[in-house]
């Protein structure tokens, strides 16, 4: 990838992040509900108090204005001051990132780690048995409402199997020092491998039910170039050289098949954000998700403005990471 | 040791498909001596490539080898395992595949590409370590290097892409020669190449075969490579065999109707280079076939004798054909 191609795709990102600005920026004003109104609550105040607290926040000022105050200090990464927490922006998405990308790398990992394989094995046994089970599987995978199944992941294993905790990421005994802020990573930093067995225990149930309609949609794919690549003239080749059926499947079908697959997991991890925000709610999971969630109902316009602007650029960026992962996978492709 | 290497009997092949069942091969015999060049012509979709698929095991779903027997260095090679059979491709007998530009894995080096075939047959290798990796890579560069390609040991690492078309045709004819295989079948192995590279290949595979006393199959659209690289030939049409023969009887004094309407689509003596011109009228549907002579709707010699099934019938010491031409006591 040059140097040019580079510079061209981060100047791309401006104008998909100027409209996404204002297309946030207008659906907030147009969703009723006033953020003053939500913080005073019950809470008597004289109006004078209440006009102080709106020119605090500088909501006294018109849309367009606010609009563009907002753009001319988040050009300078200054995003403003969270209104339900009083703590700049940035400080506030940057504690519950970690939370965020450790749940959807798990998430990533477990949707690959179960949709290749059934993918190959739903390719190599085209239309047995296991093969239309797959096919059904995955539909209901990509259509099931997220917050369904996550419920009724919950009901089973933690409400009635109880062998799997309800919510949270970590129990309150197994706390440890925060250095990563990955608790998987920062239970085994302390040794504690209790924690980091509890850790895997809170996370897997939203992992699996975030990752679920990657999964399906990963396990088509992969069943769709496997198909393809298995018909080609260099797999009859390989064949015809007398390889063994792992090597033929493995490293001369596979190999190609999944440039496909990895491409789209990595658009698909984009997805992952949307999702992110209904799992962690379920969960009670203690991310960017959930909290985007809350500062909508709390009509926190600078933070819900900030984590969009970041799920814009993460989104972009992964396609960006697509377009490489496939030139680096594919070697016809010059970089 | 038997002379003959190779002796097909009565061989069908059919394709299982929504309009009905193709029988894409339907009784062909073929022998091959050892040493010998056989050459295979006829019309596309005759069976040519599908004959020897099937004698590869390489016939995938919908089709399948439905009847026959396939002797090859006194094996049945239909009653062989799978894993067997594996043992037999690429050692014994080797393919190169009609479209060269298709056949090496677009993600592999060439390098991977020719290890592999011996690291899964070549028993003469060092066990293991950095003397078998070594061996492999020298033999890897001499199989290059006796297909013509010049600094070999560079090109290891690349990819097919960065080849040209008559490259890779000289890279699969070294992934298939590397392992010295009894039988090379090379199923068109220059269409797709210009003139003077399909001269070149052609050159190259029966300096080989003088070299390494190895029998080929040559399949071709080609008469004129027939005449000078065969000592036999097979001619096809509708699936089976029409006529067999030392290639200079044919093409001197062919018996068929099929093979003298290809040959006279020819201006001779000069044959090389020609295409088949195609004769009036269109091959049979091989779905549902009437027993008759398959040729019959395009012979311009046929009699009501020959709406019932036609038998290969001698056409001299060493020869036969399928028409009821041809007297038997001439043989
Ligand atoms: N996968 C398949 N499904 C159905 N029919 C098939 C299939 N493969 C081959 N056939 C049938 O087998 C017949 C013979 O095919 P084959 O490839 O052997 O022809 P060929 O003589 O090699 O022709 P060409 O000169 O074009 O290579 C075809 O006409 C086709 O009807
Ligand atoms: S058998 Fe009859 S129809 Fe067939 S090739 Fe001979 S003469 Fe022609
Ligand atoms: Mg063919």
């Amino acid at each position: 990838m040059s140097l040019g191609k580079l510079l061209e795709r981060i100047l791309q990102l401006v104008p998909v992040l100027l409209g996404v600005s204002l297309i946030v920026f207008v659906m907030m004003a147009l969703t009723p509900g006033d953020p003053v109104q939500i913080m005073i609550g019950d809470q008597s105040i004289t109006p004078e108090q209440e006009a102080e607290l709106r020119r605090g926040l500088g909501l006294d000022r018109p849309l367009v204005e606010r609009f563009f105050v907002f753009i001319g200090n988040a050009v300078q990464f200054d995003f403003g001051t969270s209104f339900y927490h009083r703590r700049p922006v940035g400080e506030v998405i940057a504690e519950r990132l970690p939370a965020t990308i450790e749940l959807s790398l798990v998430a990533l990992i477990v949707a690959l780690v179960t949709a290749i394989p059934l993918g190959v094995l739903a390719a190599i046994k085209k239309n047995s048995i296991f093969d239309r089970l797959a096919t059904v599987g995955s539909l209901l995978g990509v259509s099931l409402p997220g917050f369904w199944f996550g419920i009724l992941l919950l009901m089973l294993f933690a409400v009635h199997l109880q062998i799997l905790p309800v919510s949270g990421r970590i129990g309150f005994s197994s706390e440890v020092p925060t250095v990563t802020g990955f608790l998987l990573i920062d239970t085994l930093l302390a040794g504690n491998l209790r924690a980091f067995g509890d850790a895997c225990r809170h996370i897997l149930l939203p992992a699996i039910t975030l990752g679920l309609p990657m999964t399906a949609i990963l396990m088509r794919v992969t069943r769709t170039s496997m198909l393809e690549v298995l018909r080609q003239d260099y797999v009859t080749f390989a064949d015809a050289k007398g390889l063994s059926r792992r090597r033929v499947l493995f490293r001369h079908a596979l190999k190609n098949a999944l440039i496909p697959t990895v491409s789209v997991a990595a658009i698909e991890t984009g997805s992952l954000l949307g999702g992110n925000m209904i799992v962690e709610t379920v969960f009670g999971w203690p991310g960017l998700g959930r909290l985007v969630v809350e500062s909508i109902f709390l009509r926190n316009y600078p933070l819900v403005q900030a984590a969009v602007l970041f799920y814009a650029v993460t989104y972009v960026l992964l396609n960006f990471v697509a377009d490489i992962l496939y030139t680096v996978l594919n070697p016809r492709v010059k970089l | 040791m038997t002379q003959t290497l190779l002796d097909v009997r009565g061989l069908r092949t059919v394709f299982e498909t929504r309009a009905g069942r193709v029988c894409a091969v339907d009784g062909v015999d073929v022998t091959v001596q050892r040493g010998e060049c056989l050459g295979v012509v006829g019309e596309s979709g005759s069976g040519k490539s599908v004959t020897f698929s099937s004698v590869m095991g390489l016939v995938k779903s919908p089709g399948r080898v439905d009847e026959g027997t396939i002797s090859f260095d006194g094996r049945d090679l239909r009653a062989l395992s799978p894993a067997e059979m594996r043992a037999v491709r690429g050692r014994d007998i080797a393919m190169t595949m009609q479209d060269a530009l298709t056949a090496l894995n677009p993600a592999l080096t060439v390098g991977e590409q020719i290890a592999e075939v011996l690291e899964a047959h070549d028993e003469t290798l060092p066990p293991r370590g950095a003397a078998r990796r070594a061996a492999i890579r020298a033999k890897s560069v001499e199989m290059l290097g006796l297909v013509g390609i010049p600094s070999a040991e560079n090109r290891l690492r690349q990819y097919p892409h960065e080849f040209s078309g008559g490259m890779r045709q000289r890279i699969m004819i070294a992934i298939a020669l590397a392992c010295r295989p009894k039988l090379l079948i090379a199923d068109e192995p220059t269409t797709a190449l210009d003139v003077t590279i399909q001269a070149q290949v052609l050159e190259l595979i029966s300096d080989i075969r003088a070299r390494l006393g190895m029998s080929v199959v040559l399949i071709t659209h080609d008469l004129g490579v027939v005449a000078e690289h065969c000592d036999r030939v097979m001619v096809m049409y509708a699936g089976q065999v029409v006529e067999e023969g030392p290639t200079a009887q044919v093409i001197g004094d062919p018996q068929h109707p099929y093979t003298q309407g290809l040959l006279a689509s020819i201006p001779r003596p000069g044959l090389r280079g020609q295409p088949i011109r195609p004769i009036e009228g269109q091959v049979p549907d091989l779905i549902g076939l009437a027993p008759q002579c398959r040729f019959y709707s395009r012979c311009t010699r046929r009699t009501d004798a020959c709406l019932a099934p036609v038998e290969m019938r001698a056409a001299g010491p060493n020869r036969r054909a399928r028409c009821i031409l041809i007297e038997e006591d001439r043989a």
